[in-house]
């Protein structure tokens, strides 16, 4: 019956714990330890609570108090936020002190390396386009004179090769009239190749005509453009176009 | 001086990076801190890697205390935290720890005699089993088991650092009492 009145009652537990550890106050000790005098299950379990302390308590004696408080090590003067952010940004002058500070041998090859790579970039900087280029040489092709190589006119961008260049030939009576009509030809042909990547009806019958699709930009070499006269003249002319095309004169 | 201050104020003086301000703060709480993560670790390198841990944690996140809780239950919390993390980390390396004891071993206390080699051994023995006992515990009842008897700290002082009702810690400790008698109950020695 004491049992079940002494664990049903939640005041019982805190009032026994309260005077083991004597944080009683001196009314509520007199009332508890008048009760402990007539109740041996509190007496008894007063016992057992305070020998389980009594355990701790030879623990700590034994274990803890002869320790000596360890040093704890302060962090650095550093603020919190810069332990935690990482390493501090370094400055321009720091890295050049570092530099600074490395081998003599180190230095020079620093010194070079950055030399170098200064030419490098004033070379590719300030070198004109039209000197030269090394590929050329490689290649065998002499390049031909700047003043030999006017371009007279350029039928179309994508062909490069056509280029025509004035020779003193040209200028001679007729030549220029030539020159028109091969310059008309070779639009022709252009428009023709054009059309035909198109592949639309219309266009499918110049395909048919062979000299347009044996002219293609391989075969004819970029620096000898202007020996027209010395090959068989295969173009196609505007009055061939007409024939076929147009209508037909009876 | 700094020793005038309260806790708070040395916080607060130590967030505008006075380093001497925290270190008065170490000089307050490190024993007290040593013997909770002695407590609750029960082995004194564990104890003090987990309070100089908790001390470099604390000084981390200064930035981060808000006046609303008290600098001790701050620090209690934090040591508690890197208590716990040891003990985990301690339990992964499968090293022997206070609660891989599983108490069966004999429970019998001869009364010795004094100062014999009889006596110590029981004297070891003992304490192997209240460590163990405690080691058991769960947190929250070998924390206030630990802050009573290691920090020595009254339960009005409990119940402010860990901010719960002075009644709460009083049932904690109860349970704590009860659970501890369990576990060193003694056998009879005729059953022996």
């Amino acid at each position: 019956m004491l049992d079940k009145f002494h664990n049903s009652n939640s005041e019982h537990g805190l009032d026994l714990v309260a005077y083991i550890y004597g944080e009683m106050d001196e009314t509520a000790r007199a009332r508890f330890e008048s009760h402990l005098a007539g109740c041996d299950v509190c007496a008894v379990e007063l016992g057992s609570y305070a020998d389980a302390r009594l355990g701790v308590i030879e623990w700590r004696r034994n274990d803890f108090e002869p320790l000596s408080t360890p040093a704890m090590i302060i962090p650095d003067s550093q603020p919190a936020a810069t332990l935690v952010g990482g390493r501090p940004r370094r400055s321009w002058m720091a890295w050049i002190e570092t530099v600074y500070a490395l081998p003599g041998l180190a230095r020079v090859g620093m010194g070079l390396a950055a030399a170098a790579i200064l030419l490098g970039v004033f070379y590719f900087v300030f070198v004109p386009d039209n000197a030269p280029s090394s590929v050329e040489n490689i290649t065998g092709k002499t390049a031909a004179p700047a003043e030999q190589q006017k371009p007279v006119a350029s039928p179309s961008s994508d062909q490069p090769d056509r280029v025509e260049t004035a020779k003193k030939s040209e200028f001679e009576p007729g030549a220029v009239a030539t020159s028109i009509h091969r310059t008309a030809v070779a639009r022709s042909n252009a428009k023709a190749q054009t059309a035909a990547l198109h592949q639309t009806p219309a266009i499918r019958n110049y395909r048919k005509i062979g000299p347009l699709e044996a002219v293609t930009p391989k075969t004819q070499p970029a620096p000898t453009l202007n020996t027209f006269e010395e090959e068989e003249d295969t173009t196609l002319r505007l009055s061939d176009l007409f024939s076929q095309v147009g209508p037909k004169k009876k | 001086m700094l020793t005038e201050l309260t806790d708070e104020q040395l916080v607060e003086l130590a967030v505008s990076e006075d380093r001497e301000a925290f270190g008065e703060i170490v000089r307050r709480w490190e024993r007290k801190i040593f013997a909770l993560c002695f407590g609750m670790l029960g082995r004194e390198d564990d104890a003090r890697d987990a309070a100089q841990e908790a001390f470099i944690a604390a000084y981390r996140n200064l930035a981060n205390f808000r006046g609303e809780a008290r600098v001790s239950s701050w620090l209690h919390r934090i040591a508690v935290n890197q208590c716990l993390t040891i003990k985990r980390r301690a339990k992964t390396r499968s090293e022997e720890f206070l609660d891989d004891d599983d108490g069966s071993e004999e429970r019998v206390f001869i009364a010795p005699l004094q100062n014999s080699p009889a006596r110590k051994a029981e004297e070891f023995e003992r304490l192997k089993l209240v460590r163990s006992a405690v080691g058991s515990l769960p947190t929250d009842l070998r924390q206030v088991i630990v802050m009573k008897e290691f920090e020595e700290m009254t339960f009005q002082e409990i119940s402010d650092t860990l901010e719960i009702p002075l009644s709460t810690v009083k049932s904690r400790v109860y349970t704590a009492l009860k659970q501890l008698r369990m576990k060193l109950e003694r056998v009879p020695l005729e059953i022996a």
